[in-house]
């Protein structure tokens, strides 16, 4: 099954794009283990997910960074929020 | 009590003058409306743009929690929330919030909860355009202690 990875604000600039397709091993179910899947060849990549600050949403839904999942339709990974 | 309630983000420039016309003309029947419009800065000619994001359908929805949540602490009839996203020259209009009430205090105290919501609580990414490059803007510290006053105090309208 197909998982959309979203890149928002300086994230997306860090992964030269705003969104890629993916088909996640069973495996890669925490925060944590995504990230090191996503970026195993782009430290720059890894150390910018990686960052505290940065929000993990599952499909539209912020989750704790020691929060599971499975088969997530949508991953986004959300900078620091800046609005007005 | 229901408030009617209105949240606008718009990639096509916003026009605060008919937000507030429209706005005025909806809640005839309350007595205070207070209405607040953020406009892009030069920062002395410095800033070139404002460029904003969002994320369609997360956005939408959190903005329209944190109306909710002003709803349920101040005894509002209405709120209008409109937000440019996309690109802004200096002078623009970014943001437009309005509060209708039968009092000032409430309209005006949810109309300032709002925007330090939106400051820093909302899923907005914002970068600024200058001639020494791009930069993406986070929230302050000042950004960081307005929105810590409304949770230390979250009934301040009716103290």
């Amino acid at each position: 099954m197909t998982t959309r990875i979203l890149f928002f604000g300086q994230l997306r600039e860090t992964a030269g794009r705003a969104e890629t397709a993916v088909d996640l091993p069973p495996s890669v179910a925490t925060r944590s283990a995504l990230i090191d899947w996503l970026a195993k060849d782009d430290p720059a990549l890894h150390a910018a997910l990686n960052q505290d600050s940065v929000r993990l949403c599952i499909d539209k839904k912020v989750v704790l960074a020691e929060a599971t999942f499975s088969a997530p339709n949508e991953i986004a990974f959300l900078p620091p929020f800046s609005g007005g | 009590m229901t408030a009617t309630t209105t949240v606008l983000i718009s990639d096509r420039p916003i026009d605060p003058d008919r937000l507030a016309a429209d706005f005025r003309k909806q809640t005839a029947g309350s007595g205070a409306i207070a209405a607040f419009v953020g406009q892009t800065r030069a920062e002395a000619g410095a800033v070139k743009a404002l460029a904003l994001e969002h994320y369609a359908g997360f956005t939408e929805d959190a903005i329209a929690a944190i109306v909710d949540e002003a709803v349920s602490r101040w005894p509002l009839h209405a709120v209008s929330i409109a937000h440019r996203i996309g690109r802004m020259a200096p002078g623009d209009p970014i943001v437009f919030v309005a509060a209708a009430a039968d009092h000032r205090r409430a309209a005006f105290e949810a109309v300032d909860f709002l925007m330090d919501y939106l400051k820093s609580e909302a899923p907005f990414w914002k970068q600024e355009v200058s001639d020494a490059g791009s930069r993406w803007i986070e929230p302050t510290d000042r950004d960081r202690q307005d929105i810590r006053r409304w949770r230390s105090a979250p009934h301040s309208g009716e103290q």
